[in-house]
């Protein structure tokens, strides 16, 4: 296997595992809050920033799974009607659009997290308020190149009925 | 030009391209018509982390993957069906009834088609019932309990109106009375058009034998606390929403991967990722809707439109028609939370010019947004369901359409007899 | 002509934005049209810190927030927000009348022009047990916004559980005793349903809550000086009036809260002093933390103390 494909089932697999690490201490720190509250009195203060923020990152993380096979909500009560070459067709210019949507979000989402970065407010405990933020430029840019890729590939994965 | 981008992008929505990049793209249209910074989309985005209410979604949402990974669903036909299965139509009217319940606890962001619906829907349509039927039914549940405390809408609403200067005052047990009838009609309606729509099906149905019934019970003994669990939780006052899905999610990963040993670790990755694939095709899609959202109301879209609903009332009659049209347009491309806040504050002080009482209101209102959980563009309630069952958003259009027509009746008659909300007040 | 859009979390039809859109009108008719106010109330644009940075992405211009929020931009402006700080409406007055120009030239040297700063009211502790001493707080389970940092050391040197929940939560937690103690403006009380479940409030203001009507000052600078003095004076007015209908309304709403038959207790003297005394140590921790001038608050005691001696017989 060459090192560009290595890389990128590294970089796959360690998609995964972040997303599956967040949801497990996003159920681990629900529970030790309610379990602080009863039997201690009190409870993590961050915890509420934690999770709410966390949310975003699953939602996001969750965004860029979907985007690897371009398993995306759409309507596709015309589509289904179009013989399969035109189908593929459209599916490659539809991806081909989404990309060039989503490389626009991650440079301006890009562009708000530098400005964040300089006003550098705290979100909770000391973690900076751009540092929860960076998910969103990064998610655009990936799910970008995921969706262009997919229009420039022969043959198209889009999955509407599978 | 404008023009030519807002077709193209109707175009590509017709044609299959992802609904979040549509939205987003027609944000960006929005946000270049009217000079504001495209950065702003980030911050809309961001305030998904700034929404306490959302944070049940991805625990309800693991629980409902896992237990529906799992042979849940089996042992809760057994059950059902040894314990209800000689009652004619009793699985119909247990989902609606359930369902309901449900959404009121959870604040109506989904969960209910996520963590029941899943469940419901393969022992409905084992049990007998028409695929279709059963697919509209469990999506047409998720926000069936909107108007039943402590439903999170509702209180947003009774807040919001304590705060403007109007004549009438009422409190939030008031508005919680006031939702009782509307809603128990709602759940009426869809259970005549159960009996209806499945007159020709032949259902199942078993003997009642108390040998089979301990034995439905006992196979389902770990999972069948679930319920209780989750209300006690919430009500007891042990737990927050959030709190108790959370401990869901760990009681169910505990008990299937321990006790029923139907879950393995290297299963559970997949599950997780499925499952957060769901979650992030939802959010991305509520997310770029809040951006949208913020182009609407810079632009003061809203209330332009209440402006020429004002021009063309004449009497109380016509300006709650033209309410009922006004809110469902709203429902169609505003999500709840969003439509209570901008708009409620606008149509409270005509509707009690017409002698419209606020409480009465509160109910038309939540009454049609309700429907707005399943009318395209944003309809939440579909967009959850064509994830979880993997349906197409077409399916569930034709699937949801009769219960969708049923609710609109509903909404009538609940504008037009005060009474259903009223009951309880000193004439 | 410039356009200043301003987000407020006050719903429209209020008495504050009432106020807010006939200063507006007045503003455009003054000026002939030149300036104008656009207003988006009811929380539409989010809130308190999402409004604040769509200000720095330029989509708004100016923001109708509580103090607090402002910390980030201009920390001074919680001066005023010291646990039991003040005892009374009058020595607020007092200090206000002295310090609230300073302290609106700071905001502008931050980039800020303030318009005007509104009372919100007193925080009180509200209960569904009595509580008069220290003695009575320990160990009562009291809600803390988790953002706020003050109520949350307020809390923890009370020797109280801050039990972190969002707003939302509060009036559930009340109702299940997952919390007992809440801390709340009369009005916020009443508006937010917590007297149908609290039965005593401690009679001791413990912290003083006002609202800013802030413009970001470059979109302000574009304005011609003559107009910026109509908009500062018409604003000016619009605030002052707020500010008065508040305290009005304050008293309304504790009038209403005891015609409810929830109980005010009033701690002794004796008591309130060791509260103080207990909170003195984490006040003095907060104003070296959150960046406040020491020369300022100086300032402030010196004032209160002024007030104090001056009341005395
Ligand atoms: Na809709
Ligand atoms: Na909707």
């Amino acid at each position: 296997m060459s090192l560009p494909s290595k890389l990128h089932r590294f970089l796959l697999k360690a998609e995964t595992l972040l997303l599956v690490t967040l949801l497990l201490s996003l159920v681990v720190i629900a529970v030790t809050q309610v379990v602080m509250r009863n039997l201690a009195g009190g409870g993590l203060l961050w915890a509420d920033a934690y999770t709410r923020i966390s949310v975003l990152w699953l939602a996001m993380l969750g965004a860029m799974l979907g985007s690897r096979r371009q398993s995306h909500l759409a309507i596709d009560a015309f589509v289904r009607f179009l013989p399969a070459r035109w189908k593929n067709r459209m599916a490659r210019i539809n991806n081909g659009l989404t990309g060039l949507i989503c490389f626009t979000a991650a440079w301006f989402s890009g562009d708000f997290l530098a400005q964040e970065y300089r006003y550098a407010d705290l979100a909770f405990a000391n973690i900076p308020n751009w540092w929860c933020e960076a998910i969103i430029p990064l998610a655009f840019f990936v799910i970008a190149l995921r969706y262009s890729v997919a229009a420039f590939s022969p043959e198209n994965q889009t999955n509407l009925d599978t | 030009m404008t023009l030519a981008l807002v077709l193209l992008l109707m175009v590509m929505l017709l044609l299959g391209a992802p609904l979040f990049a549509v939205i987003l793209a027609a944000t960006m249209l929005g946000f270049y018509s009217t000079g504001i910074d495209f950065t702003v989309i980030a911050a809309e985005l961001y305030r998904i982390a700034n929404t306490p209410l959302l944070v049940a979604l991805p625990l309800f949402t693991l629980a409902g993957y896992v237990l529906s990974e799992c042979n849940t669903s089996e042992r809760l036909l057994r059950l059902t069906r040894a314990w209800f299965g000689w009652m004619p139509f009793g699985l119909a009217v247990i989902s609606l009834l359930t369902c309901a319940v449900f959404t009121a606890f959870t604040g109506a962001s989904g969960v209910t088609i996520i963590a029941l619906g899943a469940l419901l829907l393969p022992v409905l349509v084992k049990e007998g019932y028409q695929a279709k039927f059963s697919l509209g039914l469990v999506t047409t549940s998720g926000s069936l309990g909107l108007l039943l405390p402590p439903s999170v809408p509702l209180i947003l609403y009774g807040i919001i109106v304590q705060q403007l200067d109007i004549g009438e005052k009422f409190t939030l047990q008031q508005l919680f009375m006031a939702g009782l009838l509307p809603c128990l009609l709602m759940i009426v309606l869809l259970m005549l058009w159960a009996l209806w729509a499945n007159r020709h099906v032949k259902l199942d149905e078993s003997e009642f034998t108390w040998g089979e019934a301990v034995a439905s019970v006992k196979a389902i003994a770990w999972e069948l606390p679930l319920p209780l669990f989750i209300m006690i939780g919430i009500f007891g006052g042990y737990l927050a929403v959030s709190e108790v899905a959370a401990a869901t999610a760990l009681y169910v990963l505990v008990i299937e991967g321990f006790v029923y040993k139907e879950i393995r670790l290297a299963g559970l990755a997949k599950t997780v990722s499925d499952a957060m694939q769901m979650l992030g095709g939802i959010l991305l899609i509520l997310g770029v809707s809040m951006a949208f959202t913020n182009y609407l109301i810079d632009a003061e879209v809203p209330m332009r439109l209440f402006e020429w609903v004002k021009l063309h009332v004449v009497d109380k009659f016509s300006f709650l028609l033209l309410l009922n049209l006004f809110l469902l347009v709203l429902g169609a491309i505003l999500d709840i939370f969003s439509a209570v806040v901008i708009v409620v504050p606008l149509i409270v002080p005509i509707a009690v010019s017409y002698g419209i009482h606020p409480i009465h209101l509160g109910i038309i209102f939540l009454a049609n947004m309700q429907i707005g959980y399943l009318t395209p563009p944003v309809g939440m309630n579909l967009f959850i369901a064509s994830y979880r069952f993997n349906k197409s958003i077409t399916e569930l259009y034709q699937a949801t359409l009769p219960f969708m027509l049923i609710l609109l009746v509903a909404v009538f008659i609940i504008t037009y007899i005060p009474w259903l909300s009223l009951w309880f007040l000193a004439p | 002509a410039v356009t200043l859009k301003i987000a407020t979390l006050s719903p429209d039809g209020s008495y504050w934005m009432q106020k807010m859109r006939a200063g507006g009108e007045q503003i455009e008719k003054q000026t002939g049209g030149r300036v104008s106010l656009k207003f988006y109330p009811g929380g539409v644009m989010g809130d308190d810190a999402t409004v604040l940075r769509k200000m720095r992405l330029h989509q708004l211009q100016g923001a109708a927030v509580t103090s607090g929020a402002l910390n980030g931009v201009y920390p001074d402006i919680q001066l005023y927000n010291l646990v039991l700080l003040f005892r009374n409406a009058q020595e607020v007055e007092y200090v206000r009348q002295k310090m609230d120009a300073e302290l609106m030239q700071g905001m502008e040297q931050h980039s800020m022009v303030a318009l005007g700063f509104a009372d919100v009211g007193f925080a009180y502790m509200m209960s569904t047990v009595p509580i008069q001493t220290l003695a009575d707080m320990r160990s009562q389970k009291a809600w803390a916004p988790d953002d706020n940092k003050i109520a949350v050391s307020a809390l923890q040197a009370f020797d109280i559980s801050p039990i972190p929940l969002p707003l939302r939560d509060v009036l559930m937690g009340l109702q299940t005793g997952m919390i007992n103690v809440v801390a709340g403006s009369p009005v916020g009380a009443l508006a937010l349903q917590w007297h149908s479940k609290i039965k005593y409030v401690t009679d001791l203001p413990m912290l003083y809550l006002f609202g800013v009507l802030a413009i970001d000052k470059p979109a302000f600078d574009e304005i011609a000086p003559a107009d910026q003095h109509i908009v500062r004076e018409i604003m000016a007015g619009v605030i002052k009036e707020i500010d008065q209908h508040s305290r009005e309304d304050n008293e309304q709403a504790i009038a209403a809260l005891k015609n409810q038959g929830i109980q005010f207790v009033k701690p002794t003297p004796e008591a309130a002093e060791e509260l103080r005394q207990k909170i003195a140590a984490t006040n003095s921790e907060f104003e070296k933390t959150a960046d406040l001038s020491p020369e300022k608050t100086a300032k402030l005691h010196r004032y209160l103390e002024e007030f104090r001696n001056q009341a005395k017989p």
